[in-house]
């Protein structure tokens, strides 16, 4: 706790960057009470308002109240997207992890991976939907799968690496199981490429998203969340620029948020990093 | 160590900058150059929405492909400026007393571009498969008794009833007639001819087409023209430009910003909601284009809820507001109009009869209405594809107006491929979304065929169908169809939202259409200036 | 590898004959009847099991026939060629720019660490990471084709067939817009290995030694993390390859991408088949690339042989 007190006195970028984060899960929970109008209210007579007093971000070509549909979307965008990083980060690492500690699993592991890569979103999409039908859950494994695929080639390209080195060694001599090498000696070792790469996942996946949204493979097509608002807008780059700013905006600051904490946190987990580097 | 890594970097970015410089220049020297060599030739460029699966119009009733295809095939008639069916390789016909036997003399000396005369002989092939595996073939053809060869230039057909639209029939190119030679035709079936046989008797000929980038026609030098003036399709059709390119550029900006810097002559389904903007704007000159496109909602007859509940639709439509799912979907009131009405308001067609219920926009009246018909609450499956804006947008704002009248509606949005894979099944859908484009004459709406998916297909529709279709007076045709249309409000098997034009953008210097655009944009007879 | 493309083929197959929709329905229209519909699929041997046309496909595929596209009436392989000229040319246009602005771009930030230029690198690069392609991609059109006249707006002719090399032009906003998102992911990876790298003893060892500050970062740190970006750098490269999707319509290329969504939507099996094949194989070479790289960064991987120590 006296750490972050600490860390947010010293980096004022980052406590602005928490409470961004802070705010949109505000915004998320008691969306029906912040929100001043009904994300799905269709106001005919006000279509493609631009930003004024009564919708602080205008209206869509539906005459929905952007503003709402941007803190409801907080809900919906947020859920998903955490869930693509979650699945294809936890997925990714331990697939990752195995195949490039045991050389026994990295033929098979890895040539699946490489089958799994190959595969169009797209496809997978279509297909879940219609096993599983429509849901979030689809949309987070389609999109997930791709990058699993890419966390597991990272992780699998550290773990060949890591595992050579030294300190590895040392650890084992003194008689460290492979579970506890691989868990508590390498996979610290590898958390900074896998955090910048979760980032990106979630950047990358609002916009994947969307995409399978519109073609009704995600989310009913109604329900509002960041990529498909964006996507939506995009027919209107030029006569409603509105459609497009309030969304993206808020992807941007979201995900430069979570850059910026994710990058102080690993800062301050690390006691080696922040003695040695900030002398640098 | 550092400097030469830096140095390196520092060579690496001016090669860079070199290469990409080189190029713009090479570029714009190759134009040049490109310009100069080959001056003569007259190139127009079109940016089109998608490829069409195929020319073969006898079978595909793709709109992109129509609009290629007409260029290089001709059919027996075609349409003036008022969409009235005129001779087009026919010269003349002769009817009989009872309407039953028609005899078409074929204009001589009109040319293949394989270099063969086009016979009577050619057209019995061509009427022939495409009566058997066209697309709008067996309407004509249940009609049909034969066609046969008189002499090489004349054909007759024989009806076994009188069928008043055979010759709108004929006329309409889409899924239509064309005439191919015989020994191409006569091996057809329903796979689509091969492009290597993409051999009509029009002012361009089949040059290549490669996938994604472009389908490329050239000037047919032996075309044979009408004499008459030019007037919509019909009468003299001259080939001004030497080559057309059709492009496919997907993205609605990208055609526009093409059209902008010029790099496409012409692009067309420009968004709705550009067209006041673009109105505005010199650099680029806008085309409302006259073919009416008609967003309908179809509703299942032969399964389901929907299933011989006539008042449960007519409860639905109450409840509909077509001038705000319009102008969501459209944008700009001068690109749609809220018809109820069949036929649009320009038509001879055009009548009010039986629209009461239509666009009054009354949640309470659609209440009633639904509990009058028994409605509790059980859940409406309406199927929309997001493959078109219109039916995504028209479908959202729907089913919103829906479940706030108390209907429980369950919208589902497919890929195309989807929803007409779904539709085929009663079981799966309540309602379906999609839209109809122009008919020359309303028995031609696939509503009108028993076999449409939602399958209207009632004594009393059979009933009109049989009356309208036998009739050939053009004034006791009107009353009937005025009859059928008050039918379709009752028994309601579609919903019609309404009329919707989109519009075109070409460069102010391309010059020879009229004041809108036919609907598909044909380019003999036009120029770049 | 052979397995593994056999495996492709077979979930390929699986997948699409498992999802709704028919390509002989999407090829006739709206107005086709079911018995006409039909009267297709019989014709293109689409009623047969599914298992019997996998055969078939397999056994034409081993005499290198991929078939013929239903939607293009061109056998696949040439459809494909015909594509794969464009993403191939545009994805080393790309992983050019990737490479020489994200690396260094990289590695400066992290020598740099916590001062106001990592700072601002780091704010621009995670803002081009969630920049939508579509709106850069318009964005620059619109400056430098429609009104500056730089560069072309859209569309690629071919240079293989009979183009001129000048027809690159063409390939520069679309590999700009690529190159923004992605790049940035490769100087946030190079950056973060390099502070993971930094920190281990042997810098440490090698700064006690008295080696120049710079030295250190060079020879030891810098080749030292390039394992992640080299993974990354693989999966972008066989990612470009294999389509970018959103790019390629906006700027109207003829490339892999829009071919495989097409596909889908048209449900055109034959080119969906060959593609996925195709696809699968790019990746499994640039993985093996890849793989072979690790080995060349730090010669103690041996990739290939024995088991764990």
């Amino acid at each position: 706790m006296k750490n972050i007190l600490k860390m947010m006195n010293s980096r004022k970028i980052t406590f602005i960057g928490m409470l961004f984060l802070l705010i949109l899960i505000v915004l998320g929970l008691f969306a029906p009470l912040l929100a001043p109008y009904d994300p799905y209210e269709m106001m005919h007579e006000e279509r493609l308002q631009s930003m004024n007093s009564l919708h602080f971000f205008g209206t869509d070509n539906f005459g929905r109240d952007i503003f709402s549909r941007i803190i409801y979307g907080a809900r919906t965008s947020l859920i998903a997207s955490a869930g693509v990083v979650i699945f294809s980060m936890v997925a990714g690492v331990c697939i990752g992890l195995f195949a490039g500690f045991y050389k026994r699993l990295d033929a098979v592991l890895m040539r699946i991976i490489d089958v799994m890569m190959a595969f169009p979103s797209l496809l997978l999409a279509l297909v879940l939907v219609s096993i599983l039908g429509r849901g979030m859950l689809n949309v987070i494994l389609a999109v997930g799968v791709t990058y699993l695929t890419r966390t597991t080639r990272i992780v699998y390209g550290l773990t060949l690496k890591l595992k050579e080195e030294v300190f590895v060694d040392a650890f084992r001599a003194a008689g460290a199981s492979n579970m506890r090498l691989i868990f508590k000696h390498i996979l610290p070792n590898l958390i900074s490429p896998v955090i910048v790469q979760a980032t990106f996942t979630f950047a990358f996946s609002l916009l994947d998203m969307a995409s399978l949204d519109f073609l009704g493979l995600g989310l009913p097509p109604e329900i509002p969340s960041w990529g498909s608002m964006l996507s939506e807008g995009a027919l209107y780059l030029s006569r409603a620029p509105w459609l497009l700013i309030f969304p993206g905006l808020f992807i941007v600051l979201t995900v430069l948020s979570f850059n910026i904490v994710g990058d102080t946190l690993r800062d301050q987990m690390d006691p080696r990093f922040r003695h040695d580097i900030q002398g640098v | 160590m550092i400097g030469s890594k830096k140095a390196l970097l520092i060579v690496l970015a001016v090669i860079m900058a070199a290469v990409f410089t080189s190029t713009v220049f090479a570029g714009g020297e190759q134009e040049e150059a490109a310009v100069v060599a080959e001056a003569p030739v007259k190139v127009m460029r079109y940016a089109t929405i998608a490829e069409p699966p195929s020319l073969d119009q006898q079978v595909i009733t793709s709109d992109q492909g129509t609009t290629i295809a007409q260029h290089v095939f001709e059919g027996l008639y075609t349409f003036n400026s008022k969409y009235d069916p005129v001779p087009m390789l026919v010269e003349s016909e002769d009817i009989s007393a009872d309407g039953k036997v028609i005899t078409l003399s074929l204009r001589k000396g009109v040319k293949f571009h394989n270099g063969k005369e086009m016979t009577s002989a050619d057209v019995v092939a061509s009427m022939d498969r495409w009566g058997e595996y066209g697309s709008r073939g067996s309407v004509l053809y249940n009609h049909v008794v034969g066609v046969t060869a008189e002499s090489d230039y004349v054909v007759k057909m024989v009806l076994n009833d009188v069928f008043a639209p055979w010759k709108a029939l004929l006329a309409f190119i889409n899924g239509g007639p064309v005439i191919y030679p015989a020994e191409i035709v006569a091996a057809a079936t329903k796979e689509p001819i091969a492009e290597t046989d993409y051999i009509g008797t029009g002012p361009y000929r089949f040059v290549e087409r490669n996938p994604g980038r472009h389908i490329l026609l050239a000037k047919f030098d032996d075309y044979a023209a009408r004499s008459e003036a030019s007037d919509g399709y019909a009468g003299k059709r001259e080939a001004i430009f030497d080559e057309i390119y059709f492009i496919p550029v997907p993205d609605v900006g990208t055609r526009v910003n093409g059209v902008k810097a010029g790099d496409y002559d012409y692009a067309s389904q420009i968004s709705g909601d550009l067209y006041e903007m673009l109105e505005d704007d010199s650099s680029i000159t806008t085309l409302v284009n006259e073919g009416v496109i008609m967003p309908m909602m179809f509703f299942n007859s032969n399964d389901g809820i929907f299933k011989g509940n006539y008042k449960l639709r007519q409860a639905l439509l109450a409840c509909l507001d077509m001038d705000a799912a319009l102008a969501t979907a459209v944008g700009p009131e001068s690109l749609w109009s809220a018809n109820g009405a069949m036929m649009p308001e320009n038509t001879s067609w055009y009548t009010k009869a039986g629209t009461d219920l239509y666009n009054i926009k009354d949640a309470a009246k659609a209440k009633a209405i639904a509990d009058e018909a028994g409605y509790n609450g059980e859940k409406i499956t309406f199927m929309v594809s997001s493959a078109y804006k219109i039916h995504n947008d028209i479908g959202i704002v729907f089913a919103k107006l829906m479940k706030d009248a108390g209907f429980n509606v369950d919208l589902q949005v497919y890929d195309w491929a989807t929803l007409i894979s779904k539709r085929g099944d009663a079981s799966q859908w309540d309602i379906f979304f999609t839209h109809h484009g122009f008919v020359p004459d309303p028995i031609l709406y696939s509503y009108m065929s028993d076999a449409y998916p939602g399958w209207w297909a009632t004594d009393e529709k059979h009933e009109m169908a049989d009356a309208f279709t036998t009739t050939i007076d053009p004034e006791k045709r009107r009353k009937v169809w005025t009859e059928t249309q008050e039918l379709i409000f009752e028994q309601m098997p579609i919903v019609k939202i309404g009329d919707v034009y989109n519009f075109d953008v070409h460069t102010p210097n391309l010059k020879g259409f009229g004041s809108t655009q036919l609907i598909w944009p044909k380019f003999w007879g036009c120029d770049l200036k | 590898m052979i397995p593994s493309l056999l495996m492709v083929s077979i979930v390929v197959f699986l997948f699409i004959h498992l999802i709704p929709g028919d390509p002989a329905q999407i090829m006739l229209g709206d107005l086709a009847t079911p018995e006409q519909v039909e009267q297709l699929r019989v014709e293109m041997g689409l009623d047969q099991p599914v298992a019997v046309q996998y055969g078939k496909w397999l056994k034409n595929l081993l005499s290198g026939d991929m078939g013929t596209s239903i939607f293009f009436h061109q056998p696949v392989g040439s459809v494909i060629l015909s594509r794969a000229e464009t993403s191939i040319l545009l994805s080393l246009m790309t992983l050019f720019i990737i490479v020489v602005i994200g690396i260094p771009v990289g590695y400066l930030s992290s020598t740099r660490y916590g001062t106001r230029t990592d700072q601002v690198v780091s704010g621009l690069s995670m803002t081009f990471a969630s920049i939508p392609t579509f709106w850069l991609g318009l964005n620059l059109m619109t400056i430098f084709a429609v009104k500056l006249h730089i560069f072309p707006t859209s569309g690629f002719p071919s240079i293989v067939d009979g183009g001129s090399i000048a027809n690159l032009v063409y390939l520069i906003l679309p590999s700009i817009t690529l190159a923004a998102p992605n790049s940035a992911l490769i100087i946030r990876l190079t950056r973060a290995s390099m502070l993971d790298v930094l920190k281990e003893d042997y810098v440490r060892t090698a700064r006690a030694k008295g080696l120049a500050e710079h030295l250190v970062n060079i020879k030891h740190v810098f080749r030292n993390s390039l394992n992640a970006v080299a993974s990354a750098l693989g999966f972008t490269f066989a990612a470009l390859v294999s389509g970018t999707v959103v790019t390629e319509t906006v700027f109207s290329l003829p490339g892999i991408g829009r071919l495989v969504v097409d596909s889908i939507l048209r449900r055109d099996y034959p080119v969906l088949q060959g593609i996925i094949l195709v696809i699968a194989l790019i990746y499994m070479l640039i993985n093996l690339l890849v793989d072979i790289s690790y080995v060349m960064l730090d010669p103690r991987i041996q990739h290939g042989t024995g088991s764990t120590k």
